[in-house]
């Protein structure tokens, strides 16, 4: 018996199972099925689904830059939820990709020529987007962000620090987690100001303050912000071991009570190494950036030992994740050779 | 109980569990067809579970929605997973081959019995087959075994067909299967 014989429908709750495992390219196709498929592959909540499931992969470029390479073109600046944000390497022009469906948005630039400070920041809430960046008016004013929130007439907003900050002097790390941007002021040299954090609530854009404790660190040169399952925390490599403060409660400005150190005995058969970044703590372990190699290594946190290698094929450098989606933002266009 | 369980050797296992695994249902398909099952099996669809909890199994548990043959299907699915000291990886293996072999017409009887009796991953199995058997295929493949007529207009389906040209290299060409 052939199934055109016996005809079953299956309940939209299963059709709508199933395609959130397709991939990217065929859900595109398969929007033509009907107006119930095109709508439900436009969805939000699928959209969501979907991308929960998709399996990401590292996207590569050639070491050696080829001119000719319409992607060279761009820089890579922050990825959230599929979407790529970067930056066109000729001009100031800013736009945001998705390389899955192959669609961009142009949009408004900014008035600074910033790149490394500048994130994609997503809030689940309102489901917007915001683009922030930290400003300075020079080394001895007050500073602030600015803010874009995509979508149609977007223009670049100023919010200052109600605070007396001046980002000029310092050296400063960028982490965003759970819908706060955290900037990590650090002195260039101990003793030169006082280290803190300012945080800004995606979400409502309040900006606060966190004071980092005196004596955290020896060294303040080696200190990064690592995402700590989650949580902000600052993480220094001394002497083989990774230090880590955790920043329990944003809110209450409370710092873990102790600090957790993670042996990195890998870092024995080359102990003056200084490429070493640590990331992120993942439940697949520690994630550490070796600008030397250019790999990623996950680190075992238990045994220090190296458990797994990530590298960019002979040649070629890492250029971002991507993560699969579906995701469509109003007045986005085909990617073509001209645009 | 936890700990129970949890015993390697299997001695002091539950009685309750015990009696699960000696005492039979009887399913009976659409058609009329009755097929034996070891109650530890049977449960493990959620449905099946609840009828038996309710103690509506008197003897026969009626299923008017699963023909024999998906039901014959089903029961083998359930006995593989109910079967003492099989692995997960021999479960892994077991499903993967369960699937591989069904045309597209079986899959959706099979997906529909797991979703009407509750058979949480056996409806995953087969909803990620289904989906691996349709990534390459045409529009047009895809509206004849789901059974869904067109209701875009010939311009309308044109402009989307446009829209994300390469989307559309690359698909199979439409050989049943």
């Amino acid at each position: 018996m052939s199934s055109s014989v016996r005809r079953q429908l299956l309940p939209h709750e299963i059709i709508f199972e199933i395609l959130s495992w397709l991939p990217v390219c065929s859900l595109l196709r398969f929007k033509c099925v009907s107006r119930q498929w095109s709508s439900t592959i436009q969805d939000l909540a699928f959209v969501d689904v979907h991308m929960k499931r998709a399996i990401g992969g590292w996207v590569y470029r050639s070491a050696s830059e080829d001119p000719h390479d319409p992607a060279a073109e761009q820089i890579y600046i922050s990825r959230c939820r599929g979407l790529i944000l970067e930056k066109s390497k000729g001009a100031r022009k800013y736009r945001l990709r998705n390389p899955s469906t192959r669609e961009i948005l142009h949009l408004p630039a900014p008035d600074e020529n910033v790149l490394c400070c500048m994130r994609l920041c997503y809030i689940t809430s309102t489901n917007e987007f915001k683009l922030v960046y930290p400003y300075t008016n020079g080394a001895d004013e007050n500073g602030g962000v600015k803010i874009l929130t995509v979508g149609t007439n977007a223009t670049w907003r100023i919010v200052e620090f109600p605070f007396s900050c001046k980002l000029g002097i310092v050296r400063i790390d960028i982490k965003v987690l759970d819908e706060v941007y955290y900037m990590i002021r650090l002195p260039k040299s101990a003793g030169t100001c006082d280290a803190e954090i300012v945080c800004l609530e995606l979400k409502n854009e309040q900006i606060s303050r966190i004071k980092i404790p005196d004596g955290l660190f020896l060294d303040w040169r080696r200190v990064g912000a690592v995402d700590w399952e989650g949580k902000m925390s600052l993480g220094a490599v001394e002497k083989e071991k990774l230090h880590v403060w955790v920043l329990e409660s944003v809110r209450e400005q409370k710092w873990a009570d102790r600090k957790i150190v993670i042996p990195l005995t890998f870092m024995k058969e080359k102990p003056e190494r200084h490429d070493i970044f640590p990331c992120a703590l993942h439940d697949i372990g520690l994630v550490i950036n070796s600008d030397h190699s250019g790999e990623l290594l996950v680190v075992d946190i238990v045994s220090g030992n190296i458990v797994q290698r990530v590298g960019a094929p002979e040649g070629e450098q890492f250029l971002y994740y991507n993560e699969p989606s579906l995701l469509h933002l109003e007045g986005m266009q085909p990617e073509t050779e001209s645009n | 109980m936890a700990r129970k369980n949890r015993n390697p050797v299997g001695k002091n296992v539950d009685p309750e569990a015990q009696k699960k695994k000696t005492r039979t249902l009887t399913l009976k398909s659409s058609d009329g067809q009755e097929f034996s099952i070891s109650e530890s099996a049977a449960v493990l669809s959620i449905a099946i579970e609840n009828m038996v909890e309710d103690d509506c199994a008197g003897g026969v548990i009626p299923l008017p929605l699963v023909d024999g043959g998906t039901l014959a299907r089903v029961i083998t699915y359930l006995n593989k997973h109910a079967e003492d000291g099989a692995s997960d990886e021999e479960k892994r293996k077991f499903d993967e081959e369960f699937v591989s072999g069904m045309e597209m017409g079986v899959l959706f009887d099979v997906v529909l019995a797991a979703n009407y009796l509750d058979i949480r991953g056996l409806l995953r199995e087969v909803r990620r087959r289904i989906a691996d058997r349709m990534k390459n295929k045409s529009v047009e493949w895809v509206r004849k075994t789901f059974h869904i007529e067109s209701d875009f207009t010939p311009e309308e389906e044109e402009q989307m067909k446009k829209e994300f040209a390469w989307a559309w290299e690359g698909v199979d060409s439409d050989v049943d299967d």
